[in-house]
């Protein structure tokens, strides 16, 4: 059985990973959420979910796969969360009713048009662009298949083509 | 490089501006981290030998919200000292670092798990059942045990596939390379009698290994070779009119099917399936389990049965819509998510008392499945995920 002292050194070296690691998950979840704020409550939930199914991770690539897949997952995640809560929103203005004002923040128009792309797609030309990611790499964190990455980020450039010429 | 390729990778450049000064763990994270690794520590691990001997429960929390009840076996799993569950082998050589000696399974969420071979910080070499194997890329093969394995890349680090016996196994390498995990396999070797083999899980066309084994025998059943059982569950269960097969490539591995069209379906999610099947008696197969394509486990289906009241929570994909079957020993339960929401809640009305199984289907916005899970289930109360 661990002792106290073990497990607070063990949560010692998640701080040290956090460190290392952190700010490559905030930087993934601000490209994919658009938002700091949200960037870094995904970054930390991805972390404190990750020591819940493993104890360390020593291999560097292994564990920034993973902290990738985790973070991807969590913004998806919200994204339906975010979604239910705008149709609702839409209800409320619909019956005239005031609803906050959704939070762009200050975005240029790439990223704009980047957030409105479904979300396996923005996820896969992100990690592949913006992360300079493998398409291999990108499969992994993505889990699925080389092939599958190629369609998604075919898909993800095409629309974002397709609304800069409809500018 | 083109023009919006650059500006997407200055985009990600911009992006490091924007996350600020260097980050670190909130206190609040700190503290779940904290607590998630006593309580793993000290309820789990004391009671997961008393657990799997004895079939009792032990609760945990796993987290704050949801408090996760260790898995019994499944019905008919022989005690850890026998059968498929036992280990009848040994390691000769084990990387640098490594304890010689195994560790026996702890913490939930992990079916399968026999024994683990650990390492120092982030290595180790899992033993588990061939029923929850990683799909493995670029499998090769080599000789575990005087038997054909293979051994191949997964997503956390390597396996090594292999039977012993009328038993099939894996072993999960982490934080230790190829050629150590290779050196690892080949150099194991027996340590006691062969173990025999035990009951099975299946899922479809029966959910029992009892009523599959009165399929197989029915003379006026269907063709049940594992290509026609995986035909039968991807025409009558998925909905797929004319699927595309491609055999396992491995010994343990899965079928892997898809529609015919397989970017019609689902949007931004690949149309396809996994299907692992075992053969019942020679030349009869059932369906033991299902997943998304490139993903053995389904990692975000969860299942909760308390007495007759089941709870499924799964990752919608994108579904439109989706349904999840309850079934155990043929009474099977169908409950539709018409809003994509992941979550299906019944009552069964009768209280298990038999090995089951789980299907969730994920639909499009043509109502057509485009990807399942299916796992079964043990008899009685149960939480894992």
């Amino acid at each position: 059985m661990e002792t106290a002292v073990r497990i607070g050194e063990r949560a010692g070296r998640f701080e040290e990973l956090y460190a290392v690691h952190g700010r490559d998950a905030v930087r993934l979840a601000y490209l994919l959420t658009g938002n700091a704020a949200d960037a870094e409550d995904v970054a930390q939930e991805a972390f404190v979910r990750m020591l819940g199914r493993f104890a360390d991770l020593r291999k560097p690539e292994v564990f920034r796969t993973y902290l990738m897949r985790t973070v991807t997952n969590l913004v998806r995640s919200r994204f339906r969360h975010a979604a239910v809560e705008r149709r609702h929103a839409a209800a409320l203005a619909s019956r005239g009713e005031v609803a906050d004002p959704p939070d762009l923040g200050a975005r240029d128009e790439l990223a704009a048009a980047l957030a409105r792309l479904p979300h396996r797609q923005r996820a896969a030309v992100v990690l592949r662009y913006c992360e300079d990611l493998s398409e291999q790499q990108t499969a992994d964190v993505l889990g699925t298949s080389v092939k599958a990455v190629k369609g998604l980020v075919t898909r993800g450039l095409a629309a974002l083509r397709q609304e800069e010429v409809s500018r | 490089m083109n023009d919006l390729e650059q500006r997407l990778r200055d985009l990600g450049e911009r992006a490091n501006e924007r996350v600020g000064a260097e980050p670190r763990l909130r206190a609040s994270a700190l503290r779940r981290i904290r607590r998630r690794r006593l309580l793993a520590s000290t309820s789990v691990f004391a009671c997961a030998a008393t657990v799997v001997a004895a079939g009792a429960f032990a609760w945990t929390a796993q987290d704050e919200k949801r408090p996760v009840m260790l898995p019994p076996p499944a019905a008919g799993t022989p005690s850890p000292e026998t059968g498929c569950s036992a280990l009848p082998f040994e390691p000769t050589y084990v990387p640098d670092g490594f304890d010689r000696l195994p560790q026996a399974p702890r913490g939930s969420g992990h079916p399968g798990l026999i024994a683990t071979f650990t390492g120092e910080i982030a290595s180790s070499i899992e033993v588990t059942t061939a029923h929850h194997a990683f799909v493995q890329t670029r499998p090769r093969p080599l000789e575990v045990l005087g038997s054909r394995g293979t051994i191949g890349l997964i997503h956390e680090g390597y396996s090594v596939e292999f039977h012993h016996g009328e038993c099939e196994y894996v072993l999960n390498g982490y934080g230790v390379t190829k050629s150590e995990l290779k050196r690892f396999a080949e150099g194991l070797v027996v340590a006691g009698e062969p173990p025999v083999g035990e009951p099975g899980i299946v899922i479809w066309p029966e959910d029992t290994e009892e009523d599959a084994a009165t399929g197989c025998a029915d003379a006026e059943a269907r063709e049940r070779t594992a290509p026609a059982v995986v035909s039968g569950f991807a025409t009558e269960v998925l909905g797929w009119h004319v699927p595309i097969y491609e055999a396992p490539r491995s010994p343990s591995g899965p079928w892997t099917v898809t529609p015919v069209a397989r970017d019609t379906y689902g949007g931004d999610v690949e149309a396809g399936v996994l299907v692992w099947t075992t053969e019942i008696v020679p030349g009869c197969f059932s369906v033991t389990s299902v997943s998304r394509l490139g993903e053995r486990l389904p990692t975000g289906l969860s299942v909760s049965v308390r007495g007759q009241t089941v709870e499924v929570t799964y990752d919608p994909l994108g579904a439109t819509s989706s349904s999840a079957e309850i079934g155990y020993g043929g009474h099977s339960r169908e409950v539709f998510d018409r809003h994509g929401r992941g979550f299906v809640r019944m009552r069964l009305g009768y209280r298990p008392g038999r090995t089951g199984h789980v299907l969730v289907l994920l639909r499009d916005e043509n109502d057509n499945v485009f990807t399942a899970y299916g796992v079964s289930l043990p008899e009685g109360d149960f939480a894992a995920g």
